[in-house]
């Protein structure tokens, strides 16, 4: 009778008294639970760094090319894989003056990010200019420009017909 | 060998003793109860919520009774069917109000970052005064994502411990 007792104790008591040990002289719970939704998020800010306008100022822009460095910064926020594509939303150099006697084509125009070492041709058809290259959730980047208009084309003043395009990859 | 009934009967009274504390667990002079006042519910519509906090204002309520013991709050932060490691520095609890005088809270409005261990909320002392219980208001902040959080609808828990020092 008195091994029942025993073993009763070891089996059935012990257990409980050995975890009340374990935790301390006591512990105490209390839980809340919660959800997080997180959906595939992207979002592209573009600035124009020079507002002032790209002005050929002299025969050299037009011998050599006019570079402008940094025209654009781009804010890319992703928590995706995301390329960038840039593309003309119009093929011609949109004239601002009437007098102006005839359109421009926009692939005078090229671009690159400041990292890279060649441009593209600007054209209606989008063309990756950069992909995600890093795991940070915020890029900012800097976009160079250059113009190579030949003697031919008339003078004036025109805008550039660009579009950015954020995507996944 | 065979040991004497009295012996075995002196072990049992022992440990039984030094086990009396898994008995006041559910000692009305030492609990804690927690309301959550606001679900705790995080939804993400716009990029650049990303990189900015969300808070749940005022999103849980710690009702803490110490009358018998000087008593330690500590939470745990678990994530239900994921890892862990990518939420480190991403959830903290922000006191916003208290009812006690005597806890050991550190700076109103401070952070204290969740970890999948036990982090120290507060040190309560026993209670001196009459008070059935403190509270303990604490806003639920969601800090800025990193990218490797990866897209997806993530369950967390948050586990509240009342131990004695």
């Amino acid at each position: 009778m008195k091994k029942v007792l025993f073993l009763i104790y070891i089996i059935v008591i012990a257990p409980f008294c050995c975890r009340a040990q374990s935790g301390g002289l006591f512990s105490l719970n209390q839980t809340a639970n919660g959800t997080i939704t997180l959906p595939p998020l992207q979002d592209l800010r573009v600035t124009a760094l020079n507002n002032t306008g790209i002005s050929f100022e002299g025969a050299k822009d037009f011998a050599n090319g006019k570079h402008v460095n940094s025209q654009y910064q781009l804010k890319v926020l992703s928590n995706i894989p995301w390329y960038i594509s840039v593309r003309a939303s119009d093929p011609v150099l949109t004239a601002l003056t009437p007098t102006t006697p005839r359109d421009i084509p926009v692939s005078i125009v090229r671009l690159k990010p400041s990292t890279a070492s060649s441009y593209i041709n600007l054209s209606t058809a989008a063309q990756t200019l950069m992909v995600s290259e890093n795991n940070n959730l915020e890029n900012t980047y800097y976009i160079d420009m250059k113009f190579d208009p030949s003697w031919t084309l008339p003078g004036g003043s025109y805008n550039i017909p660009l579009e950015f395009t954020l995507s996944p990859q | 060998m065979k040991l004497p009934f009295s012996i075995l009967f002196s072990i049992c009274v022992l440990t039984l003793y030094s086990g009396t504390s898994y008995a006041q667990a559910a000692n009305p002079d030492n609990n804690i109860t927690l309301t959550v006042n606001q679900p705790l519910v995080f939804s993400y519509n716009f990029a650049d919520e990303l990189v900015h906090d969300k808070i749940i204002n005022n999103a849980l309520e710690l009702k803490v009774r110490s009358a018998q013991y000087n008593t330690n709050i500590y939470a745990t932060l678990s994530l239900i069917g994921g890892d862990i490691s990518q939420f480190a520095q991403q959830i903290s609890l922000r006191l916003r109000n208290k009812t006690s005088i005597s806890a050991a809270t550190g700076s109103a409005n401070t952070d204290i970052y969740l970890a999948n261990t036990p982090v120290l909320l507060f040190y309560q002392p026993r209670m001196i005064d009459n008070t059935p219980y403190y509270s303990f208001y604490y806003d639920v902040v969601m800090h800025p994502f990193t990218y490797q959080v990866r897209p997806g609808t993530y369950n967390f828990s948050i586990l509240f411990t009342m131990t004695q020092p």
